[in-house]
């Protein structure tokens, strides 16, 4: 028999996974999918506790979450086509404009591949202690 | 049992929660009908 631990570490993992590519992808099928990924590692939790606790509430409650997911599938998935016919682009980046009026655009920046160090002037030391006098200034001395 | 499992849950969907089981099939129905209709591309006006 297989711990309960286990089953929770798989849902763990899955909706770690699923967060990790949601926030880091910007393909709008990739963002769904990692979303869905989420979805079914919260299902599986659900299945866990159900089976362990011997309560069939759960093992049914996951059964109208699959079909939810399924609706919402179709749903995102038009969604998704329509905006592909106004940008031509699976980009979410090419929809800011649909961003709040307070907040400034996401803009990409340059990852310099240069290494900076070898850019940058050397350290000087500072100037410490009296200037020796010039033999100008020693003159009227 | 796994095959236990399986009888207690089809019964429990047919039984007490047969309502949210009716319901569901009822959602996809729309969902389908929504995304058909969301995708659909519409004949373009000719602007005269």
């Amino acid at each position: 028999m297989l711990d309960l631990k286990i089953y929770l570490i798989l849902g763990a993992i899955l909706f770690c996974i699923g967060l990790i590519g949601f926030v880091s992808r910007r393909n709008m099928i990739t963002m769904f999918l990692s979303a869905e990924l989420m979805l079914q590692g919260v299902a599986i939790n659900f299945l866990a506790f159900s089976r362990f606790r011997g309560n069939l509430q759960g093992q049914s409650f996951v059964l109208f979450i699959l079909s939810v997911a399924a609706c919402e599938a179709a749903i995102a998935l038009a969604l998704i086509v329509i905006l592909y016919r106004a940008k031509n682009s699976l980009d979410v980046s090419k929809w800011q404009d649909l961003r709040e009026e307070d907040l400034e655009p996401n803009e990409d920046q340059e990852i310099l591949l240069v290494d900076s160090y070898h850019i940058q002037p050397m350290p000087t030391l500072p100037v410490a202690g009296h200037r020796p006098a010039k033999e100008e200034d020693a003159s009227h001395v | 049992m796994p095959a236990d499992n399986t009888t207690f849950l089809g019964k429990l969907l047919f039984s007490d929660q047969l309502i949210a089981v009716e319901l569901a099939g009822l959602l996809l129905l729309v969902a389908t009908i929504g995304a058909i209709v969301i995708v659909r591309q519409l004949p373009t006006k000719v602007s005269s």
